[in-house]
């Protein structure tokens, strides 16, 4: 039966991994804003100013502007959506040999999970800035980027996804003799099918989002447009870009939700 | 265009939920055909992709091998970018946890109001980080600062959504039996309310740290701080070589700030079974 | 005074917002120590019944005594401190998940120690030392410290139990305690509440659903229809025909028969 001298270790030990947990933070916190110069007041200022500046300065956002970014607004589309097809052709290898039901070797798996997370701690700007040195400025510079650094979430969800899958269905195919390509088609495919679409089609959500950023190194579409406008202090027309912005996410994830619930 | 047309007829002309086999086809075919505009128009074609391969083998050449050309420098720029991604989401989990409480339907002091500031969090979250960043900085001048208020306030739309449902998730049962064994406000809030979401906002939370990690590292690019300036300098200049060893920097920092707090959220996750394992342990 | 009843219920109606009226002048008394089953088709005002004795539903109108004192009267204090004297288990157990059992057990203590105290969950060791005794009884002494999340159903609702227990409740009351548990479970569970009502003399109102468990464990059978008492007899005097007409020709599933 366990004892009063049991709950005391019990707690104890609670109360010593919260302290932990909380100096650990706490300290982290106090290294941060003493190295940045930052504080609850400079936060309250900060944030005080910024929306002053905002109610005067971005609003009213000027919409006759509006028609001539619609020009970008396309190509921030097809930027996102040959980005995330991309994506997609590079990452469902990696995702196949990366989970562990799947792949041909073990040491494959490991090479390619590691290669996903590698690609996923990078930012896609730091992509981007590499490639425009490669493909010079405009769209396609930008697009690459979102096809790469699109390989860090698809290839996990794949990976995650495929290993989620119920392997009892998959071994009466593979006991049946049929060959590796045909087990992942007719035992892995279907099952694996709504975790692919859901996330390719999520992927494609946040390039939209993305390419608003990619604009900074020149890789064209709405985000160029919204930078050109701020570095040109034409505040009212960039919030016109940042609501186009906004439509098109809505937009898009209007789109890619009845797609889902079609294909699915 | 009339051919999309009559597809979408029947598309919505379809009871079922799922598509038909020809239907299905048609919708890849479509795919595909979309795709190959958007490269044309994109004027992502072969020609172009040859040309690069030229100077892939330059740029290569270039990069290789990376260099360091100031470590001092670009260390403590790489410790001001974490410095400005612990402070930023410090800041934006306080502003963030104040705001859901607005925003859960279920214990919003604003009632029916409360959808006023989710729309607010969800016109919020189609702003990168890097362009709040931008504002910022004509707002407050260049530095951490801006950087700060950027990662402070850019996550305040993810996790103001999903905080609050997060609350308005929470089982109902637990709370009411509390409240049926004489137990006061406070104490319903402490044992019942917060026990149920804290292992959700925690998840969250430390998402969001890595999130903003990865932020920080471009912040600079704009000026707001931390490693980012060093890339675009150096990229800007054609230093590819200390361009890719800053990036390298970048790596260790999102990984291994990624390792610890990967670390912090487990020991916070796994307190019960830790304890439980501590009695077992010293019961032997 | 031991002879006073441990609940009295007089005229009690209930009408929700939405125009439904759940009960309708129910008059009830419930002598110390007593096993009272409440039956009825799903609907029929059990659990509102149940909650308006504690006001987690508040009556609309008629009155609810509970060991000699009015709950319907009573301010917000007072109901705390009634509350704490009457244990309540529910269906789906409702304990907080992600906490220890232990934890779960000491929230009974939750209305007599200090607010701060208990939302700290800092309880005093003497409470302690009874939760772990209480969950040995109920047979779960190797469980203390694991998460409630990792019982099954028929153990979190022993952690239930020992919940009303800790309360040192006068008076349980027990809504639908086994209808989310397999028959087996459901059986423990039932003898767990007969137990308790026998050693510790607690006064208990169960709601059930089916009346074969309602004819073994209790001492009284109450059947409510459509928000009225329509039958209120000692269970070995309950009949086929009553339970016929109380369900009007819909037979209650005879749970305990199938197995």
């Amino acid at each position: 039966m366990a004892t009063l001298r049991d709950y005391r270790v019990h707690r104890r030990a609670i109360a010593r991994s919260r302290l932990v947990i909380w100096t650990v933070i706490l300290l982290a916190f106090g290294w941060a804003t003493w190295g940045t110069g930052f504080g609850v007041l400079t936060f309250v200022q900060g944030i005080g100013g910024s929306f002053a500046f905002i109610a005067t300065d971005l609003l009213p956002p000027r919409l006759e502007a509006a028609p001539q970014f619609i020009d970008d607004a396309i190509d921030t589309l097809l930027m996102s959506y040959v980005g995330m097809v991309m994506s997609v052709v590079l990452s469902l290898p990696l995702g196949v040999l990366g989970a562990r039901n799947t792949t041909v070797h073990r040491l494959l798996s490991y090479a390619s999970k590691g290669t996903v997370s590698f690609i996923r701690a990078a930012p896609d700007l730091i992509f981007a800035i590499f490639l425009v040195a490669l493909f010079g400025i405009g769209p396609l510079a930008g697009t690459v980027a979102m096809g790469i650094s699109g390989i860090g979430i698809l290839g996990k969800a794949y990976a995650d996804g495929i290993e989620a899958i119920d392997m009892q269905q998959v071994e009466g195919i593979r006991a049946a003799g049929g060959t590796w390509f045909q087990v992942l088609g007719q035992g892995v495919w279907p099952q694996f099918k709504p975790t692919f679409i859901t996330w390719s089609l999520y992927r494609l959500d946040l390039n939209i989002r993305e390419a608003a950023v990619l604009g900074l190194v020149g890789a064209g579409g709405l985000g160029y447009a919204l930078i050109t406008e701020i570095r040109t202090f034409q505040y009212r027309t960039a919030t016109t870009v940042i609501l186009m912005i906004f439509v098109m996410i809505l937009l898009v994830e209007f789109v890619t939700g009845i797609l889902r619930r079609r294909v699915l | 265009m009339s051919s999309t047309a009559q597809d979408a007829r029947e598309i919505t002309g379809t009871d079922n939920h799922r598509l038909s086999r020809a239907s299905r086809i048609t919708l890849w075919a479509l795919a595909a055909a979309f795709l190959v505009f958007a490269c044309l128009e994109l004027e992502i074609v072969p020609a172009r992709l040859l040309d690069a391969a030229d100077r892939a083998g330059f740029l290569l050449d270039a990069i290789f091998p990376p260099a360091l050309e100031d470590p001092i420098n670009v260390g403590r720029a790489a410790i001001e970018s974490v410095q400005v991604a612990i402070a930023g989401t410090v800041f934006g989990i306080v502003l963030s946890l104040i705001l859901a409480i607005l925003a859960a339907r279920n214990i919003s002091p604003l009632g029916p109001l409360c959808w006023v500031v989710k729309a607010i969090a969800a016109l919020e979250r189609a702003i990168p980080a890097l362009i709040w960043a931008i504002l910022f900085i004509v707002a407050v001048g260049l530095g951490p600062t801006p950087g700060i208020l950027a990662l402070a306030v850019g996550c305040v739309g993810m996790l103001v959504k999903v905080y609050a449902e997060a609350i308005e998730e929470i089982p109902m049962g637990p709370i009411e039996a509390l409240r049926a064994s004489g137990a006061s406000h406070v104490q319903v809030f402490f044992q019942g309310v917060l026990p149920s979401v804290m292992g959700v906002f925690i998840a969250w939370s430390v998402f969001r740290f890595d999130i903003n990690v990865r932020y920080s590292s471009v912040l600079g690019m704009v000026g707001a701080g931390g490693i980012g300036w060093e890339l675009v300098r150096a990229a800007q200049v054609g230093e590819y070589d200390v361009a890719m060893g800053v990036t390298l920097v970048i790596f260790v920092m999102v990984l291994s700030t990624e390792l610890l707090s990967d670390r912090l959220r487990q020991r916070a996750e796994n307190e019960a079974h830790m304890a439980r394992r501590k009695v077992m342990e010293e019961a032997e | 005074m031991a002879l006073d009843p441990m609940l009295v219920v007089r005229g009690l109606s209930k009408q929700y917002p939405d125009g439904t009226k759940a009960l309708t002048g129910i008059d009830l008394e419930v002598p110390r120590g007593q096993l009272v089953a409440v039956i009825g088709l799903s609907g029929a005002g059990k659990s509102t019944l149940l909650r308006c004795i504690n006001r987690l539903v508040e009556p609309t109108s008629g009155q609810v005594v509970v060991n000699g004192r009015d709950v319907t009267r009573a301010s917000r204090r007072e109901l705390r401190l009634i509350r704490r004297e009457i244990g309540m288990v529910f269906q789906h157990f409702n304990l907080v998940d992600r906490l220890p059992v232990v934890r779960n057990a000491l929230h009974g203590r939750l209305g007599y120690v200090g607010s701060l105290r208990g939302a700290l969950g800092m309880f005093p060791h003497a409470d302690v030392e009874r939760a772990l005794d209480v969950l040995d009884q109920l047979g779960l002494g190797q469980q203390a410290f694991k998460r409630c999340a990792d019982l099954s159903g028929g153990q979190k609702q022993r952690v239930g139990i020992a919940r009303a227990l800790m309360q040192e409740a006068k008076l349980i009351l027990a809504d639908e305690p086994i209808a989310s548990l397999d028959p087996w479970s459901a059986e423990t569970i039932m003898k767990t509440l007969r137990d308790v009502a026998v050693r510790e003399g607690i006064t208990t109102v169960v709601n059930l659903h089916q009346v074969e468990f309602a004819k073994e464990f209790a001492d009284r059978v109450v059947g409510l229809r459509e928000g009225v008492i329509y039958c209120d007899l000692p269970a070995e005097s309950l009949d086929d025909a009553t339970i016929q007409e109380l369900y009007r020709g819909r037979v209650p599933e005879p749970v305990s028969q199938e197995y």
